[in-house]
């Protein structure tokens, strides 16, 4: 049964019209057009789906619609202020931690929540929170370079 | 490629960006050729048959030798049709003349020069003819002697070969058979290093597909040939905390073919981790294996062989 849904998408409020148990990643990507956030696999072991719920790092594959009625979300395309980026997004880009780039967007979100409620994480934190997150071109290493890298500008801000 | 009327390059190439760099160094060769800044220098985003230059195969690590052969070749066009602008307007033969990015000039009398913004669409003389030639250029290369093997499998297959060596440092949790890669090293002798965090990274991604296929990527088929563990949960990749600390370095021995000396990496560094891992193993325990993934139960398994005997 089609269901009015509404919730803010990356500052603006919106509505959509689905089925209540209709997966937010396919809401985000076939529904609002938003396809920086990933499908990368079918059983919720990548995180290349990874969002922002109500600021907290969350994984879109798994989750119905209907769990985010009123619920504040924010993916990649909104978290730069026009073309200046979020200090995750500079220091991610700038460590050599993006190459095909498929998992960027689940490991950027994830650093925004977790850096953004604990800007003090420990790099135990910061690694558990990688340890989430597939990457098959990197070695991982340049993507923890970032995420430190990110840890300090958000610090020093 | 072609030189706009601010002084600035673009670049039109076919190649697979695929996230390796490739519009990188098309940059900086084209830019080192040209004797611009990179930030000068734009690639096309877009490529289709329909418009783009020819492009075999972005295969075969390669793409840093033969493009970049490719954008020299072209750059060393276009500099020759501003030198012949420039001939015209400064009234002195090419072979006197100098180009220094911004500038043709007589090299005997550098103060005798004309700027290149001049001289990009021909050069427009005081009666408003112009004369001289538009700065656009095309080009191509071809790997020199790059042949198919014989009839005894022999032949110039790579023209242009990048050397290596790996090693891995591990150990082995005795009571689970579990194999921890603690450190890796990776040495190539690429030639001219282009750009180094693209290089670095090419050969850290290699280095961990090759330790998943080494320790835990295994597919397991059904008797009708259908796959059972097509899940990332049973299928096990590396993930962050199984990738050993890397150290990659690289010598610079010049090549005879690639652009200022460069030579491509790419497919190098997966082939070193399987046999440096199975090596390490019998360094530890004596044991040789001969297929991966060599996973716990296997080293398990040895480790109880070796005790009772």
């Amino acid at each position: 049964m089609i269901e009015k849904i509404s919730f803010t998408i990356n500052g603006k409020s919106v509505t959509v019209e689905v089925e209540p148990e209709m997966l937010v990643l396919d809401v985000l990507r076939e529904v609002l057009n938003l396809t920086g956030t990933k499908h990368g696999c079918d059983n919720s072991t990548c995180g290349t789906c990874t969002i922002l719920v109500n600021g907290k790092a969350t994984k879109s594959c798994n989750l119905p619609v209907k769990k985010i009625a009123s619920a504040e979300v924010v993916t990649v395309e909104g978290l730069a202020k026009g073309t200046q980026l979020h200090p995750v997004q500079k220091s991610i880009a700038e460590s050599g931690a993006i190459q095909c780039g498929f998992c960027t967007p689940g490991i950027v979100m994830e650093l925004v929540g977790l850096l953004g409620e604990k800007p003090d994480a420990s790099q135990s934190e910061i690694e558990n929170a990688l340890n989430k997150h597939l990457c098959r071109c990197t070695g991982y290493e340049p993507i923890r370079d970032g995420a430190l890298m990110a840890q300090k500008l958000i610090k020093d801000r | 490629m072609k030189r706009d009327i601010d002084g600035s390059v673009s670049v039109n190439m076919g190649g697979a960006e695929v996230g390796q760099g490739l519009r990188t160094i098309v940059r900086q060769i084209a830019a080192e050729a040209l004797k611009i800044d990179p930030e000068r220098v734009r690639v096309y985003n877009e490529i289709d048959t329909q418009f783009s230059p020819y492009e075999w195969q972005t295969i075969g690590s390669m793409f840093t030798t033969q493009g970049g052969r490719a954008i020299v070749r072209a750059a060393d066009k276009l500099i020759a049709i501003l030198k012949s602008n420039a001939s015209q307007v400064l009234k002195a033969d090419v072979d006197y003349l100098e180009y220094d990015g911004d500038y043709v000039y007589l090299k005997n009398d550098p103060d005798i020069r004309v700027a290149v913004k001049d001289i990009n669409r021909g050069y427009i003389t005081e009666d408003g003819i112009t004369i001289g030639e538009m700065a656009q250029a095309v080009s191509d290369a071809r790997l020199p002697r790059y042949s198919n093997p014989d009839k005894n499998g022999q032949g110039s297959m790579g023209v242009s070969y990048t050397f290596g060596a790996t090693a891995a440092e591990i150990r082995i949790e005795k009571k689970t058979g579990k194999i921890i890669v603690d450190n890796f090293a990776s040495t190539f002798d690429i030639g001219q290093v282009i750009n180094p965090k693209q290089a670095r990274g090419s050969v850290t991604g290699g280095v961990l597909m090759a330790i998943g296929a080494t320790l835990y990527e295994k597919l397991e088929f059904s008797e009708e040939g259908k796959i059972l563990n097509p899940h990332y949960f049973k299928y096990h990749l590396p993930l962050f905390k199984e990738a050993p600390k890397q150290s990659v370095d690289f010598v610079e021995t010049p090549d005879a073919v690639g652009p200022f000396g460069a030579r491509g990496v790419g497919e190098h560094s997966v082939i070193g981790p399987a046999p440096a891992i199975l090596n390490a193993i019998y360094d530890a325990i004596g044991v040789d294996f001969y297929e991966i993934p060599v996973t716990p139960d296997m080293v398990k398994k040895a480790l109880q062989t070796r005790q009772e005997k």
